[in-house]
């Protein structure tokens, strides 16, 4: 194992390789720092290139902009106090009070070493403890798979903001649309209405370009136009993105270490993501802080909480994609597509047989999260500008990206209509206030649910207590009644 | 906002009914020994409207979550629609360079008239859409090699 992961450090010496990690970097950088872009969106339009990519290449670029991105959701809600992304809202808050005061350059730096700490950790964890899960996985019985699907879904559901009854609305519609198509088991179209194209199913690409890339664009359409005049005065050098020890001494390794801890095992939770990661280690550094006095007014400590664990969950997020077919959240559900594209069907057996292919994927993110610190060195006077990004440029790229796209790696135009039906449907809900993470996952989750209940009950003869049978699935329902306990009935909250 | 999100689940009370009515027409479950091509399709209808019904409960009792933020409809969105439906209906009529020139020309008029107005906005319209334009093409044929329809011009 040690030897694979060595050689995936080795993969990216290659030139070719260190190019598509580093423009990876950049275009996370870009998009995660953009109000209304994300990781997501910047993965999901990367998609469709990856058909032509090799595959280690693909897989580098997509950690890149993964750990790149989240760690970006914070750079502009420091600077302007529009977090680029969500999970970038508590950064913002303690990170834009410090910029307040002048000391913008400060809060950006210690943003970017709490996320490179936390990055380098999740991405160690992900790399120790990968491969004895999988093992583990591979002792999984159909049941046992199931209980494994049914725990995500229900978890998909209840960690959405907001109506449970809306994220229960948007799974369904996700496992609704997965069961359009050829039917395998028994050689059986359905809801295909008489389409030979409908036939093939819905497939990834255009449900996550019409779920992210088109939903956004609508959404941006009727966005006002972004201010930023008032931001503060930003006129500073290289030199003073570099932290002070006192400061790093302050916040603690126990600080950094805790945070990132908690990113990591929220990022392992099917539907956790950054933002809860940021929030849960952050009220947890409040809850022991000695100084809690500080926290919503600049807080260092806060800061560095929140970072950290967000970043951390890059690495737990890629945990049980990779060892039980899992996705944690849309960008991960994102990944799973790559992977399937190229042929390799994340789960139990892909580390044991596969790890030689997977390792430069580690190796990409734990260097992508030291790039992380690097670059508040180099870009972080520029930094502000990003909030000025034109839109006119932005949302033309990205409605060519995502069409073009969609018509390059598949030929056809019906995939193009399929990715506007989706995205125009998505509009609707997000209008709405109906969270599409939960759908993306119904989409991908599906498949294996309806997969591992008709096996089971097929070998079972009809008899439902199968499902309870093994430890292992018994072990799962216990988890997802725990899940739903601390994290709907006993949810963490910031006073 | 009550009306709106009560109209929304409503509409997804339909579309679960026409989801029902499709499944109705396969096999039912067991039918042939195990559990078919139906049984998780009408599982799924109850779960939808069961959170249908929540979203429609909450609403009339008014218990409908304070945190949410509904976005922001406007015509600009219809637009962008309308224009994309086009792109698509024209992409291989009149190939990429042509089509992708003028969808890309529409799209950033539309974001750019707020800035600069709209007469100004045609100018750095044409600039974008030139540069867009490129770019696509630089990475989708000669970076990685992709197919784009030569059209009939």
């Amino acid at each position: 194992m040690t030897g694979d992961i060595l050689g995936g450090f080795a993969a990216l010496a290659n030139a070719e390789t260190f190019l598509y990690l580093v423009g990876g970097f950049i275009m996370g950088l870009v998009f995660g720092a953009i109000p209304g872009l994300t990781a997501t969106l910047a993965i999901a339009l990367l998609l469709p290139f990856t058909f032509a990519m090799e595959l280690t290449n693909a897989l580098v670029m997509v950690m890149a902009i993964f750990m790149a991105g989240i760690y970006a959701g914070s750079v502009t809600g420091i600077t302007v106090n529009i977090p680029g992304a969500a999970s970038g809202a508590i950064t913002t808050m303690e990170g834009h009070a410090l910029m307040k005061r002048g000391h913008g350059a400060k809060a950006l730096s210690l943003d970017a070493l709490a996320s490179s700490i936390g990055g380098v950790l999740g991405a160690l964890v992900l790399m120790f403890v990968a491969v004895p899960m999988s093992e583990f996985a591979l002792l999984f019985r159909t049941p046992d798979k199931f209980a494994l699907v049914f725990m995500a879904v229900v978890t998909v559901v209840i960690v959405a903001k907001g109506s449970i009854w809306k994220s229960l609305v948007t799974v369904t519609l996700g496992l609704m649309i997965s069961t359009v198509g050829f039917d395998n088991m028994v050689a059986q179209g359905r809801f295909d209405f008489g389409s030979a194209n409908l036939i093939e199913g819905v497939q990834l690409l255009p449900a996550v370009i019409g779920l992210f890339a088109v939903c956004e664009l609508l959404l941006q359409g009727g966005a006002p136009k972004r201010g930023v005049l008032d931001a503060p005065e930003f006129k500073v050098t290289h030199r003073d993105f570099i932290p002070k020890w006192s400061e790093i001494r302050e916040i603690g390794a126990l600080t950094y270490i805790k945070s990132s801890v908690i990113g990591v095992l929220i990022g392992m939770l099917p539907g956790g993501g950054a933002s809860m990661a940021s929030f849960v280690a952050y009220a947890e550094a409040k809850r022991v802080s000695r100084k809690p006095e500080e926290y919503g007014n600049g807080s260092h400590e806060g800061l560095a909480a929140a970072e950290s664990a967000n970043n951390a969950m890059c690495g737990g997020a890629v945990v049980p994609l990779l060892t039980l077919g899992i996705p944690g959240d849309s960008v991960t559900a994102i990944i799973f597509g790559v992977l399937l594209i190229h042929g390799l069907v994340p789960g139990p057996g892909l580390l044991t047989n596969e790890m030689a292919t997977i390792a430069p994927m580690f190796a990409a993110l734990m260097v992508a999260a030291v790039f992380v610190f690097l670059s508040v060195l180099v870009f972080g006077p520029y930094y502000i500008w990003l909030a000025r990004m034109n839109r006119g440029v932005l949302y033309a790229f990205i409605a060519m990206i995502a069409m073009v796209g969609t018509y390059a790696s598949t030929y056809s135009v019906f995939q193009m209509w399929m990715a506007l039906a989706i995205g125009v449907f998505a509009w609707g809900l997000r209008l709405m206030a109906y969270p599409l993470v939960p759908m993306l996952m119904g989409i991908i989750l599906g498949p294996y649910l309806e997969l591992y209940l008709r096996r089971a009950l097929i070998t079972s003869d009809g008899d439902v207590m199968t499902f309870f049978a093994s430890p292992i699935s018994i072990g799962l329902y216990v988890m997802t009644g725990v899940f739903i306990y601390f994290l709907r009935i006993r949810a963490p909250r910031i006073d | 906002m009550m009306n709106r999100q009560v109209v929304f689940a409503l509409f997804i009370l339909v579309l679960d009914l026409g989801y029902l009515l499709q499944a109705l027409e396969l096999p039912l479950p067991f039918a042939r020994g195990e559990p078919g091509p139906s049984f998780l399709p009408l599982i799924l209808v109850v779960l939808l409207a069961v959170g249908a019904l929540g979203v429609l409960v909450e609403n009339l009792r008014g218990e409908a979550s304070a945190g949410e933020r509904e976005g922001d409809f406007a015509l600009r969105s219809v637009a962008l629609i309308a224009l994309t439906g086009g792109f698509i209906a024209a992409f291989e009529p009149l190939g990429y360079w042509i089509a992708t020139a003028a969808y890309t020309f529409a799209v950033g008029w539309l974001f750019e008239q707020e800035r600069i107005g709209p007469l100004r906005a045609l100018a750095t319209s044409a600039l974008i859409s030139i540069g867009v334009t490129g770019v696509g093409w630089l990475f989708f044929q000669q970076l990685f090699d992709l197919f784009l329809p030569q059209g009939m011009f």
